[in-house]
């Protein structure tokens, strides 16, 4: 990065914030003792040593979360009945909770620590995958089961689950009960709310209530549903409650047949599959990959879809942050890859020799029609690509840390769900304005307007899920403050044409600025929240208060 | 703290001595003491004494170019006042209609009692007054009591019929962005002893 800022500017920046002794908050030693005595002496902590181990996530877009508030401790449940009874106490005593599973989220924007009582409920030691229905097609798992876990064992027996956008490290409990669920393969297992099945629900007054159980099959139809009250559009986010189980929708998986050796990003394909092809498509220009998405999405035809930005393509050829650094400092990928053409990833699959064949057909035509780019000439480029590629569309395995290793860290800001023409003009508006950031040297000009976005069943819930994505460095102050600025700078542009900010209107308290229904819904998560939560014990960044006037 | 390293917020904040913990006490007991019709007005115009400085601060930062032409159309963009309500404890409200211009001082309070236009930011006066008393026992105020206030629901966003008005976003991030100069300025300035010298004013 070169800084067109003066260096002894920054400096003073950087040396000039006041600082003072660090003052941790302490629970209650009663309170403690209970807690304690829940799970045991190894499964609470208050040490501050351990508690920092908490404060360590990819991404840093407000302040560089992370780092904003300690909790006092940390407890670590084994089961329901230790959820429910620490909830019990936590109640009592008005002690907030936030519970994490395999904790992608960012404290404390999605579902950290927010208030200096809070403590974190670390659900690790529920790790189990409890049921696979292959007549049925559900799994039951618990919190800490991960996308990659679970995808393992349905591999094996022709299955697989949805995982969302962050990649395989992920909870599909947390991304199932408790917010959002983009995915590269939404296009055909579709937004994690809608694969629930049924779960286990521990509410902030410790009750154990279950949804669809015995036999994890929710009767979900048009009205008003408990767990359509829990999860809303974009989930509670860590603000309602802890899932202690959930009964997931699996689908049949494509790459039956392949074979594989080695680790990525040096994942040799010994046998390929027959029914399973992926392609990296380079467009013209946004007009020329609209159109396209439209097609397929007329077409009915897909197994992962997403735009991507070129740094994820880097990802996959190169072994270590240095080496994505320098390609992507290079400007080759810029130069190959930005701005005006965009990048998408496709891989159709099917389930009979008929379907991948008439699919293929349809894909080739879209892309003549639509002036799309295969890329032969990457492969020569970068023999490793096509198997890292594959290995990624089959197995989901682009991990945020992954994708953004370049840099150190990633911003997500404005994003949002829309129409695919919408999100396009987002795209371009959002590269004009995150320009200025990376000219001045407080973010890493990665290559192009850096929008990742998929694409949702056919068009049925918008059409895209965009991310305005920007990578930075979370161990800068200058370049944590610059992503903020753009955050906030980008607001009114991004308003004044119309777009919709904020991951859709349904995330916390943002809603209410909208107007309109996105004021209606936040209305309505305000009664269930006072309803479900009135002492407000999971906090309320992202999802709704108790308001004392309702 | 050493470059390259991002702040550990908990220790981002300043300190309070004695004597100025002392001078908010006072103030906050006679608030109290106060009957409830006139505990928010008398609140009222410690809210400008706190920003004084920092308009100051704003100004003197604003001299550098650079800064100047990155914040001041971000003052020049911001259209709608805000609106801050409180709450008192017999349920009436009142509070300040805070306008944002871009000469000094910059920020504009004048107290009014009506309904937001644009967006605007509810409190209820106890829990601003439990706010101050819990800094004033900590003796200190770091970054992260801003944002245990706000996850502890202490601040409303009021809703709005019509579209909200999004006008003050850049300028927010803006001042965010140029935060710790702004800061260090205040430092410079003396912005503790400024602030202090009010409240004692405030006091009577």
């Amino acid at each position: 990065m070169t800084k067109t800022i003066p260096s002894e500017k920054t400096d003073r920046v950087r040396d000039q914030l006041p600082t003072i002794k660090p003052k941790r908050h302490k629970l209650d030693t009663e309170v403690a003792a209970a807690l304690r005595s829940i799970v045991g002496a190894d499964n609470f902590t208050e040490d501050p040593g351990i508690i920092d181990g908490y404060h360590n996530f990819t991404t840093g877009q407000v302040l560089g979360v992370g780092t904003v508030i300690a909790p006092p401790a940390v407890i670590l449940p084994e089961s329901t009945e230790e959820v429910a009874a620490i909830m019990r106490v936590m109640d009592r005593n008005r002690i907030k909770c936030c519970p994490i599973s395999t904790n992608y989220g960012a404290p404390p924007l999605w579902g950290g620590i927010t208030t200096k009582d809070m403590i974190y409920m670390d659900l690790r030691r529920m790790n189990r995958i409890l049921e696979i229905d292959e007549k049925n097609q559900r799994v039951v798992v618990e919190p800490f089961v991960t996308a990659a876990q679970l995808n393992g064992e349905l591999h094996k027996i022709g299955y697989t689950n949805h995982c969302t956008g962050p990649g395989p490290t992920i909870s599909p409990l947390a991304t199932t009960t408790q917010g959002w669920g983009m995915g590269f393969d939404s296009i055909f297992m579709g937004w994690s709310g809608r694969n629930f099945l049924g779960g286990e629900w521990v509410s902030p007054k410790g009750e154990i209530m279950s949804i669809g159980a015995p036999g994890w099959f929710y009767p979900d139809a048009p009205g008003t549903s408990f767990f359509g009250a829990l999860r809303g559009g974009m989930g509670p986010l860590g603000g309602l409650g802890v899932f202690t189980k959930c009964a997931i929708k699996i689908y049949p998986w494509a790459g039956q047949g392949e074979e594989l050796e080695g680790v990525p990003p040096s994942i040799h394909v010994k046998a390929w599959p027959k029914r399973l092809k992926v392609y990296y498509l380079t467009f013209p220009d946004m007009d020329h990959m609209t159109e396209a998405m439209y097609m397929i999405n007329k077409a009915h035809i897909g197994y992962v879809l997403d735009k991507n930005p070129p740094a994820a393509g880097v990802f996959l050829v190169t072994d270590s942050n240095d080496e994505a650094y320098r390609l992507l400092s290079s400007g080759l990928v810029d130069a190959a890859f930005g701005p005006p053409k965009v990048g998408v990833a496709l891989a159709i699959g099917a389930f009979s020799d008929r379907e991948i064949e008439y699919q293929e057909k349809v894909a080739l035509e879209i892309f003549r029609r639509s002036g799309a780019s295969m890329n032969e000439e990457v492969s020569q480029s970068f023999q490793k690509f096509p198997e890292q590629f594959y290995y990624h569309c089959a197995w989901n395995t682009g991990t945020a840390q992954g994708v953004f290793k370049a840099a150190g860290t990633f911003y997500v800001g404005i994003s949002f769900m829309d129409t695919t023409d919408v999100c396009s003009d987002g795209s371009i508006l959002f590269g004009e304005i995150k320009k200025e950031y990376e000219e001045r040297g407080l973010l890493f000009n990665d290559g192009g307007e850096s929008n990742w976005a998929a694409y949702y069943e056919g068009g049925t819930l918008g059409g895209l899920h965009t991310e305005t994505i920007w990578q930075g460095d979370a161990s800068d102050l200058e370049s944590i403050l610059g992503a903020n600025d753009l955050f906030f700078k980008a607001c009114k542009p991004w308003l004044d044409r119309g777009l919709t900010p904020f991951w859709g209107m349904h995330v916390g308290h943002f809603g209410a600025l909208l107007g309109g229904s996105a004021s209606v819904q936040y209305e309505y998560r305000c009664k269930i929240k006072k309803a479900f939560d009135p002492r407000n014990i999971f906090g309320s960044m992202l999802y709704a208060l108790p308001r004392e006037d309702d | 703290m050493a470059a390259g390293t991002r702040p550990d917020w908990e220790n981002v904040g300043i300190e309070f001595d004695k004597e100025a913990i002392s001078a908010g006490k006072k103030l906050l007991q006679k608030i109290r003491a106060l009957p409830l019709e006139m505990q928010v007005k008398t609140f009222l115009p410690l809210v400008p004494v706190v920003t004084a400085p920092l308009s100051e601060a704003i100004a003197e930062v604003l001299k550098d170019q650079e800064i100047r032409n990155d914040l001041l159309p971000r003052f020049k963009g911001t259209k709608h006042p805000l609106y801050i309500e409180f709450i008192a404890d017999d349920g009436k409200a009142s509070g300040y209609e805070l306008s944002v211009k871009d000469t000094p001082p910059y920020f504009d309070f004048a107290v009014k009692d009506r309904e937001p236009d644009g967006f605007g930011l509810r409190f209820l006066f106890k829990d601003i007054l439990t706010f101050i008393e819990s800094v004033l026992g900590e003796g200190r105020l770091v970054v992260p009591d801003f944002l245990d206030f706000y996850c502890r629901g202490k601040m409303q966003l009021i809703m709005t019929k019509g579209r909200a008005d999004w006008s003050g976003f850049p300028l927010f991030g803006g001042l965010m962005f140029y935060g710790p100069h702004i800061w260090a300025t205040m430092d410079r300035q003396n912005a503790r002893d400024k602030v202090f010298k009010g409240v004692k004013a405030l006091q009577g």
